[in-house]
């Protein structure tokens, strides 16, 4: 069996793994034109491209505040030296394009303020010596020091009064923001670029080795649900060729287990359930009947060995009181007494031969469809009152011998009525139980003990005196002729109930 | 790679040269603004090549793409500025004076060798957070999100598997290159 599990297992699994060659090729041609579609030189171009204009933008806005502070730087040097009105001037306009102006000082070499017009409190602070330094180092003019990361920048120029001073003039601002924003996202985007570019070949195994996850995935299920539903349809199977075997064996007990669920192996279970019991039946019956033929050649033969001696026996007799001429009163008397004896265990012997043979040659069955319910009604009326009828309204049919049937209700009821001194009523009813007729006969007599239930239907045996133990057995050997059961329920001191049950008209079969 | 050991203040220090070690890839990486981290990692060796010292030495290599201008941490912790790409192409192929072990310590007649083993790392944590987080949220239209407000089901985002072989997977992000010098004694070496 467990070639075929390994072989639906296998099937499953090929089900589902054909399927995936192709898709897996083609997913893997999906996912690496997918990366294509984000990650080609046309993308790059077009983000290179936008860097740079970005940069050129970025370039303009630094120029641009240059200009300005060359604007205060003209003013400072050649304009008038009223501070208030450049203070004015430079508050009225600190919010350019591109800029928004932060403070505007003058200061010498060592970073000492002449004068200072400051937006907030953070402008305020010294300016940081190095850059002043970096502009004395420096061969230009000007300098711009940047610090994107705040979003502050410092531009120096550097000029020379009329006595040779140098001076500062540090113009401090903040670029506007969205300006900044864009440039970084884009910049932000375009090194997203370079580092999924740079790392193609990790991304494509990535997504490859995803897929083959999921794919052991499927492939797990697949084998895991093969084997469930390979064994669930095997070990059902596995069963049915265990209880084959059993049953080949001659275990004829063996049954499978039933189960509730509604499919073609279930219906198989209980065909095969079915099979065996009727083979149990047909077996029993079999041993039965060939046991019964073979009670029935020794009581043919043993009416034969005792009738043959009896008419010689009772002749012989008989001869012996004729001869007599009754001289001797006494003997005459005993004489007379012994032949009446004689001739009464004589006329015993001949019932017993009668029964024997009777027994021995039962005539073949005539069966013919007739009316079971008028049969019992029949047999009924002979009993009087004693019996209670449990008849259906509609009056029974079913193919059976109607003399010999009659013999075995009869036979019951015998029993039945011998049973009960006390005469209690005596139930004789008919059912129908799955399309077979079911006659029962309940008495309330003495009933049978445990232990000879089994034996009652043997032949010669009987536990009533003088009986010659053959009316259950001839009752049950007319049931098995007829393809019938005949079953007893009793108990002692309460009763019993035999039940003979006449099977499907169909499955006796006329003739 | 050419190790060129010696001794100098009382230590046993190295100089390495380099031929062309950032390539296309590394170099458009490092102009896109990510920044290139590098280690030295330089072992001294006895003659039965057991490691006897071992020094790392980091470095990094950032570009300012608004201001076109290279700043460098170099390997001794000193920052240095460079306007153009080749006077850090020029910095970076010959690496100065990494001291490996002071001279008392070793032995005039023994004979030792210097392994010396380069990595650049061109994706650094922030690099690489930015790209886990770019596969990770690549399918999340703004469809996508209002519908996974209403959702409160068992969701697979397959993003994040993939991330996760990602992650072991990367190695394109790292370049390496290492060499043993050739033998030789204290005695041999030039004082500079």
């Amino acid at each position: 069996m467990k070639k075929i599990r390994s072989k639906i297992t296998l099937v499953i699994v090929i089900i589902v793994v054909l399927p995936l060659i192709p898709i897996s090729a083609l997913v893997f041609n999906l996912i690496n034109q997918s990366y294509r579609m984000g990650v080609n030189p046309q993308v790059r171009q077009a983000l290179e491209n936008g860097l740079y204009f970005s940069k050129d933008y970025y370039d303009k806005q630094r120029v641009n505040l240059s200009q300005d502070l060359e604007k205060y730087s003209f003013r400072v040097q050649i304009g008038p030296k009223d501070l208030k009105s450049l203070e004015s001037e430079f508050f009225g306009m600190s919010d350019t394009t591109y800029w928004i102006l932060q403070s505007l000082r003058l200061c010498d070499e060592e970073g000492n303020d002449f004068w200072r017009f400051s937006a907030s409190f953070s402008d305020t602070l010294a300016i940081d010596q190095r850059i002043i330094n970096e502009v004395k180092r420096s061969e230009q003019n000007q300098l711009i020091v940047s610090d994107r990361k705040n979003n502050i920048y410092t531009a120096v120029q550097r000029y020379t009064t009329r006595t040779g001073d140098d001076r500062y003039l540090i113009l401090r601002a903040r670029m506007k923001e969205t300006v900044l924003e864009r440039a970084d996202q884009l910049l932000q985007v375009h090194q997203i670029y370079q580092s999924l570019d740079l790392t193609h070949r990790s991304l494509m195994k990535s997504y490859l080795y995803t897929f083959i996850v999921i794919v052991m995935v499927l492939i797990g299920l697949a084998v895991g649900s093969g084997i469930m539903i390979s064994s669930r349809i095997t070990s059902r199977i596995s069963d049915i060729v265990r209880a084959t075997a059993e049953l080949g064996r001659g275990n004829l007990d063996y049954r499978l287990p039933s189960t509730s669920r509604k499919d073609e192996l279930s219906e198989l279970i209980a065909h095969f359930n079915r099979m065996a019991q009727q083979l149990k039946e047909n077996q029993e019956r079999l041993v039965y009947l060939e046991k019964m033929a073979a009670w029935q050649q020794m009581a043919r033969k043993i009416a034969h060995e005792i009738k043959n001696p009896l008419t010689p026996i009772q002749l012989t007799i008989q001869q012996l009181v004729d001869k007599y001429d009754g001289s001797d009163a006494d003997y005459n008397n005993l004489l007379q007494e012994c032949a009446v004896i004689i001739n009464e265990e004589i006329g015993s012997l001949r019932q017993l031969v009668t029964e024997f043979s009777e027994f021995g040659r039962l005539p073949e069955l005539i069966r013919e469809d007739d009316n079971l319910t008028d049969l019992i009604r029949e047999v009924a009326k002979l009993y009087g009152g004693r019996i209670t009828l449990d008849l259906p309204e509609k009056d029974l049919f079913c193919y059976f011998d109607r003399d010999r049937i009659r013999r075995v209700l009869i036979n019951l009821l015998e029993n039945a009525v011998q049973s009960d001194p006390d005469n209690h009523p005596i139930m004789l009813g008919t059912k129908v139980v799955d399309n077979a007729i079911w006659v029962y006969i309940t008495d309330q007599g003495e009933g049978i003990a445990e232990d000879n239930l089994n034996r009652i239907f043997e032949p010669y045996y009987s536990n009533r005196k003088g009986g010659t133990g053959l009316g259950l057995a001839i009752t049950r050997l007319i049931m098995e002729e007829h393809g019938g059961l005949i079953k007893v329920e009793s108990a002692p001191r309460k009763g019993s109930t035999f039940q003979l049950i006449f099977p499907k008209t169909e499955e006796v079969g006329h003739g | 790679m050419q190790i060129i050991p010696y001794l100098s203040d009382d230590s046993l220090k190295v100089d390495v040269t380099l031929e062309n070690i950032l390539q296309d890839d590394i170099l458009k990486t490092l102009l896109a603004g990510i920044p290139l981290d590098l280690k030295i990692q330089g072992s001294l060796l006895n003659e039965e090549q057991q490691m006897i010292t071992q020094k790392v030495f980091s470095s990094k290599v950032s570009y300012d793409v608004w201001e076109e201008h290279f700043w460098i941490m170099d390997f001794h912790e000193k920052l240095l500025d460079y306007d153009n790409l080749d006077e850090v192409l020029k910095w970076i192929n010959t690496i100065y004076a990494l001291a490996l072990s002071e001279q008392n310590l070793l032995s005039p007649r023994n004979a030792y060798t210097i392994h010396i083993k380069l990595q650049i790392f061109i994706l650094g944590k922030q690099e690489s957070q930015q790209l886990k987080w770019w596969i990770e949220n690549s399918d999340q239209t703004e469809e996508d999100l209002a519908s996974r407000e209403r959702s409160t089901g068992f969701r697979l985002n397959l993003n994040q598997l993939v991330q996760m072989f990602f992650s072991r997977e990367k190695a394109e992000d790292k370049y390496e290159i290492s060499k043993i010098s050739s033998s030789f004694t204290l005695s041999d070496l030039k004082f500079p």
